[in-house]
């Protein structure tokens, strides 16, 4: 009997301490709900800012991931309180419609296309974008798109698009997935891909692909932050999204992205408006 | 988000034979059909001998198959993709995104379902077939035979299962499969990007087809009930 009411108690305990967790989870901190690009995500970048912001500010950084078409979906709903992608049209379309406060440009770098070291197609070395997609669609040889209207996606469509090219053969697959997934399929099947520089340094390792044609101006890859419009949408978190905002674009955390490294590498560079 | 809107042009897409739509259905269609038909004639086998034969070990199978019954697919997936990446032991069979690997991860999901059904049927069908034809003068293989088609309704009740099961999967057909359109983009991972891409009609469009799926699945299984007599 003295058994069986020990044994109750502690149940209490801990029924006590999971409630008190609970309400503890439910208790309304401060939070902000944001909406990041793959290539963000999968990079690393973000796992070393949203500790760093939530450190400083104390608040709360709940993360939707997406590709650009999606986050500003979401944030043109007004789903989330501040969006960060790569499509700069997509992102100040989304501040002339009001649903967005105004942009700001964070980061860059650059696209460039990758594929196995054999390089059936012989793009390595080349410049000009439009050559390589041409040679990559004469050869018949694998490439896999993101297709998932991610600010990546796009990019890669205006390259098609330049070339007066239709991307119709059967080794062009479209995965409909993340970067870094992408990437992994990639590697895998010994695809060329178009990819930004900072997720394609976090797979280089596992993946086995090369870098093999960069430096065409038309691949320059810029990530801005837009904040949601508290007038359009006035259930969401102003406040924190202008505190992420300001804090986004100040000195310290341009320090920040500048020395984010990846293999010893820097991936993210601060454009020179936002400076 | 206009649900009513997405809903109505669902319909238009399904109706007005949307190529996209239906490669995406027939993709899902033949991936699950073939790794049934690959699963089923293992799995009658191995639920025969758990039902009808005394060995070692023969309880252990039974509660694995049991078990296996909640496998998680994406675990499936897991493993399947372990094996036949480019470093993996299967590698050089270049499986991983095509077809076959999706094929190979739902003949492994659906095999637990046919074995459990085909144990169930021949433990609860009439031992008499089975005597009647060896008294009789049949082969053992024969009378295997006699008592399988016994109980070929519960063991094509297990089909229907097993179809249900894997034409709905989603991790394990992302993972192994990759999502590709027009190669290994079935309907459960074209709905899941679909909705990650905010384009909710072709998700309402295929969801429709699903359901629809099953809906068929649980007539024919009355259907089959009726006919077998089962309780």
């Amino acid at each position: 009997m003295h058994h069986y009411i020990s044994c109750l108690r502690s149940v209490c305990r801990i029924a006590t301490a999971l409630g008190l967790a609970l309400l503890a989870q439910s208790l309304p901190a401060a939070e902000l709900k944001l909406a990041a690009t793959h290539t963000l995500v999968d990079s690393g970048l973000l796992n070393t800012l949203i500790p760093a912001f939530e450190a400083r500010s104390g608040i709360k950084v709940r993360l939707a991931i997406g590709g650009t078409g999606q986050v500003i979906r979401l944030a043109a709903n007004g789903d989330v309180d501040a969006v960060l992608s790569h499509v700069k049209a997509e992102e100040e379309k989304l501040v002339t419609s009001g649903a967005g406060l105004k942009r700001y440009a964070v980061a860059y770098n650059d696209f460039f296309i990758a594929g196995p070291p054999q390089d059936p197609a012989r793009i390595r070395g080349i410049k000009d974008a439009v050559e390589v997609v041409r040679r990559i669609h004469d050869a018949k040889a694998r490439f896999i798109s993101r297709g998932d209207e991610s600010g990546t996606h796009v990019k890669e469509r205006e390259l098609w698009r330049a070339a007066g090219l239709e991307p119709k053969w059967a080794g062009y697959l479209s995965a409909g997935a993340g970067m870094g997934s992408v990437l992994m399929m990639a590697g895998e099947m010994q695809a060329y891909t178009l990819c930004d520089r900072a997720t394609f340094a976090a797979f280089r390792a596992r993946t086995g692909l090369e870098m093999l044609a960069a430096g065409d101006p038309r691949l320059y890859n810029e990530y801005g932050v837009v904040a949601v419009n508290p007038a359009r949408f006035p259930g969401i978190n102003a406040d924190t999204a202008a505190q992420f905002v300001s804090w986004l674009t100040s000195v310290e955390v341009q320090g920040l992205i500048t020395s984010f490294r990846i293999g010893g590498q820097q991936v993210f560079f601060i454009p020179a408006k936002a400076r | 988000m206009d649900i009513l809107g997405s809903t109505r042009q669902a319909f238009a897409l399904l109706l007005s034979g949307d190529a996209e739509l239906w490669t995406i259905i027939w993709i899902s269609l033949r991936v699950s059909l073939v790794a049934l038909a690959a699963a089923t004639p293992p799995a009658v086998v191995l639920g025969y001998a758990l039902a009808q034969k005394r060995f070692p070990g023969r309880r252990i199978l039974v509660v694995l198959i049991q078990g296996l019954l909640s496998f998680p697919t994406v675990v499936v997936g897991l493993i399947l993709y372990i094996l036949l990446t480019r470093q993996g032991p299967l590698g050089s069979w270049h499986l991983l995104f095509t077809q076959g690997a999706m094929i190979m991860g739902q003949a492994v999901i659906a095999f637990p379902v046919l074995t459990a059904f085909a144990l169930a049927a021949v433990q609860g069908a009439d031992p008499r077939a089975h005597e009647t034809a060896v008294s009789l003068g049949a082969s053992p293989l024969r009378a295997t035979l006699t008592t399988l088609l016994e109980v070929r309704f519960a063991v094509v009740a297990g089909i229907f299962n097993g179809f249900g099961r894997v034409i709905s999967e989603v991790g394990c057909a992302m993972m192994v499969g990759g999502n590709i359109a027009g190669v290994t983009r079935n309907i459960p991972t074209a709905i899941a990007l679909e909705t990650s891409k905010g384009d909710f009609a072709q998700g309402i469009a295929l969801g429709v087809v699903l359901m629809l799926f099953a809906l068929g699945i649980s007539i024919a299984l009355g259907l089959l009930q009726g006919r077998g007599g089962l309780k």
